[in-house]
């Protein structure tokens, strides 16, 4: 049986005329990835801060393991671990004095409270810097860092808002590994990326939102199907052009249309049927060398962009 | 109350580690304590001198009254302290705010009323003159109540003790600050009052790290984490503040008198209060380079005014009128008097003007505080 971890209703927030979250109605259940996808100033923002109760919300209302938090606010927070867009941790504090400080708001004391704090820089690979001060770190190590004050007191809900914005391509590796990790381990995640690669690679369910609101929502599945029912196969050969025939090909079944352009043919096919190899096999018994196939199925770049006529980073 | 506790000592510990700061605020007042010191060592005496000390007096009093001030008077006259009479109350007063004299003494017909008026640029030795007449009359109510009572007992305690109205031994004791005692007192309140640094950094460090906000999202309330931060804040400049004053104490061997609680009640109370302006101030204005504007003119101003570069009896005029708005000026004027003549009144004075001050501007951070765009 699915348990909502994370329900909200109709939450809106205006700042003056602007409206920076409209009317959205969202629910997440426990052990999913849910991504949150939309170009900046979309409201991912702002929804997040109100479910972490740093902002009011203007209407609506968000349940949070079933406890109001416009009621039981403080008791719910116990239960959510935030990593910040912003890396906020004390460049003052070392690496384990950061992590303890932050747990500590939590309830955690003492022995217990050191112990989930290693096991969270651990879990980060910072164990070995525990008392480096994070002011001689990487822009990466500064965002493990970030992450491991949000998990120490194993929250149920990890809240993550851009976590990997401004890192090298390695240290964004490692993270994406650790959500997946940190889900494997029992915690619902929430992920608001305006990198649309990131959600596509770890995300279960995802929301996209733009202008305050969410213009849709579902399996990453679904959220393609909404834009196009077709599949592109794009086939680049190595000559013999002169052997292809576009009606012997659209006679396989499923085949829509083909375009042939500079080497490359452009096979356009129901997406409810599978036929590549069938289409391969065309070009193999007729002798024609292919280089390289590149199955074109709809991203959710193409979604945003076709539901919004914007890129998500425009 | 986890969570005051929790933040309280975070912030210790960033406030310790914050080279800068305690650089600033430990060794650069002792670094002035003894250049000033030094620079300033003949300017002031270690002892007042009493045939400086000039006293105008009228003499409206009854006769009992007048008999007792005579014998004051010739008391007064032998440790070099000069009197004069006048008539005319007014031309009295004028001398007085001309500083042509010490201080001006009237006798009133009603023999209950003894007013001293005196004039700040002639503060230490107005203070002398008046801890003296303090004793004088103290004397003489005790000795006048005990006439109107009982006659017989009077005659009696007159014979057998010789009664002076005047306790001369205790003129033997008095001394005026030389320099480094000076600086040392009036370089710890200014010190302390720069400490609204301390608050205004500790707000403005949150807000610009983000971490503010992040605190906020876990389960702990906002005047919780406002008063972890404020206690943290006053902890360090208290500790810094004590350092420096016991440093001059033992090392500079500063003056600091026999009792020394008293104004390190003071000391906290300014801590509390510095650290709340900072506080205040770092809510109220967004902008950091507006609020560092304002506290590094504010409190130079206030140093000035409480006698923090030059001693309060060169203040004359408009300037000395206006050092009333200054806490600074209450708070050494207070220690002074603790040290020199060993008065206390002024010390609760101090300590609630700084309260008060405090108490505003905490008023003004905790309404500021609770706007969540504030944190964001």
């Amino acid at each position: 049986m699915l348990v909502s971890i994370v329900k909200i209703s109709q939450l809106t927030k205006k700042y003056g005329d602007v409206i920076a979250v409209d009317n959205i109605s969202l629910e997440i259940q426990e052990g999913e990835i849910f991504g949150l996808l939309g170009p900046n100033g979309a409201g991912k923002t702002t929804t997040i801060n109100m479910i972490t109760g740093l902002v009011s919300m203007d209407r609506g209302d968000i349940w949070i393991l079933g406890k109001e938090i416009k009621r039981s606010g403080q008791e719910v927070k116990k239960n959510i671990g935030i990593v910040p867009q912003d890396i906020a941790i004390y460049e003052d504090l070392t690496c384990l004095e950061n992590v303890m400080f932050f747990a500590s708001l939590y309830g955690l004391k003492g022995a217990e409270l050191k112990k989930r704090a290693e096991e969270a820089l651990e879990f980060t690979g910072l164990l070995d810097r525990a008392k480096s001060f994070p002011r001689e770190f990487s822009g990466g190590m500064k965002r493990r860092l970030n992450i491991a004050c949000a998990i120490a007191h194993r929250p149920k809900l990890i809240i993550m808002d851009e976590p990997t914005i401004g890192i090298d391509t390695q240290s964004r590796s490692h993270i994406l590994q650790s959500v997946k990790l940190l889900n494997e381990m029992g915690s619902t995640i929430i992920y608001t990326s305006h990198y649309m690669e990131e959600v596509e690679e770890i995300c279960t369910r995802v929301a996209i939102m733009d202008h305050g609101k969410i213009i849709a929502e579902g399996t990453q599945d679904e959220l393609k199907s909404i834009v196009t029912d077709k599949n592109s196969v794009w086939i680049t050969v190595s000559g013999g052009m002169d052997k292809i025939s576009q009606s012997r090909l659209k006679e396989i079944y499923g085949v829509l249309s083909i375009e042939i352009d500079d080497g490359v043919v452009k096979i356009s096919t129901s997406k409810d049927v599978s036929n590549l190899h069938e289409i391969i096999l065309y070009f193999v018994e007729n002798d024609i060398p292919i280089k390289n196939i590149e199955n074109k199925t709809p991203d959710l770049e193409t979604v945003f962009l076709t539901l919004t006529g914007r890129k998500l980073r425009d | 109350m986890n969570n005051v506790i929790v933040v309280f000592k975070k912030e210790l510990k960033l406030n310790f580690r914050a080279k800068t700061a305690n650089i600033m605020l430990i060794l650069f007042p002792i670094v002035l304590i003894i250049i000033l010191g030094m620079a300033f060592s003949s300017s002031f005496g270690a002892n007042i001198q009493l045939d400086e000390v000039r006293v105008l007096y009228t003499d409206q009093g009854s006769l009992q009254l007048s008999n007792a001030f005579k014998e004051f008077i010739e008391q007064g006259k032998k440790m070099g302290i000069q009197f004069k009479e006048i008539d005319d109350v007014q031309a009295g007063l004028e001398s007085i705010k001309q500083a042509e004299y010490s201080c001006y003494v009237l006798l009133k017909e009603d023999a209950s009323e003894i007013e001293l008026y005196k004039n700040d640029r002639h503060y230490f030795v107005a203070n002398l003159v008046e801890a003296i007449l303090r004793t004088f009359v103290d004397r003489y109510n005790v000795i006048a109540g005990i006439a109107g009572q009982n006659p017989a007992m009077l005659k009696k305690i007159m014979e057998e003790n010789a009664v002076d109205f005047l306790d001369v031994k205790s003129l033997g004791n008095r001394r005026k600050p030389g320099s480094t005692d000076y600086y040392s007192v009036t370089m710890l309140t200014m010190i302390i009052l720069y400490s609204s640094f301390t608050g205004l950094w500790n707000i403005k460090n949150e807000q610009n790290l983000k971490t503010g906000s992040r605190v906020l999202c876990g389960p702990i309330k906002k005047h919780e984490f406002l008063l972890g931060k404020v206690m943290g804040s006053i902890g360090i400049t208290i500790i810094q503040g004590l350092t420096v004053l016991f440093f001059s104490k033992w090392v500079l061997n500063a003056y600091w008198g026999t009792n020394i609680m008293p104004i390190i009640a003071v000391v906290v109370s300014e801590a509390v209060m510095a650290v709340s302006v900072g506080v205040g101030v770092a809510f109220s204005i967004k902008r950091e380079a507006i609020t560092i504007g304002i506290i590094n003119l504010v409190v130079p101003v206030m140093v000035a005014l409480g006698g923090g570069y030059f001693p309060l009896e060169e203040l004359g005029g408009i300037l000395g009128k206006l050092s009333v708005i200054s806490p600074v000026r209450w708070m050494n004027r207070a220690i002074f008097n603790a040290i020199y003549n060993n008065d206390f009144s002024l010390i609760p004075v101090a300590i609630i003007i700084n309260l008060i001050i405090a108490s505003l501007f905490i008023g003004i951070a905790s309404a500021i505080c609770r706007k969540e765009e504030i944190w964001q």
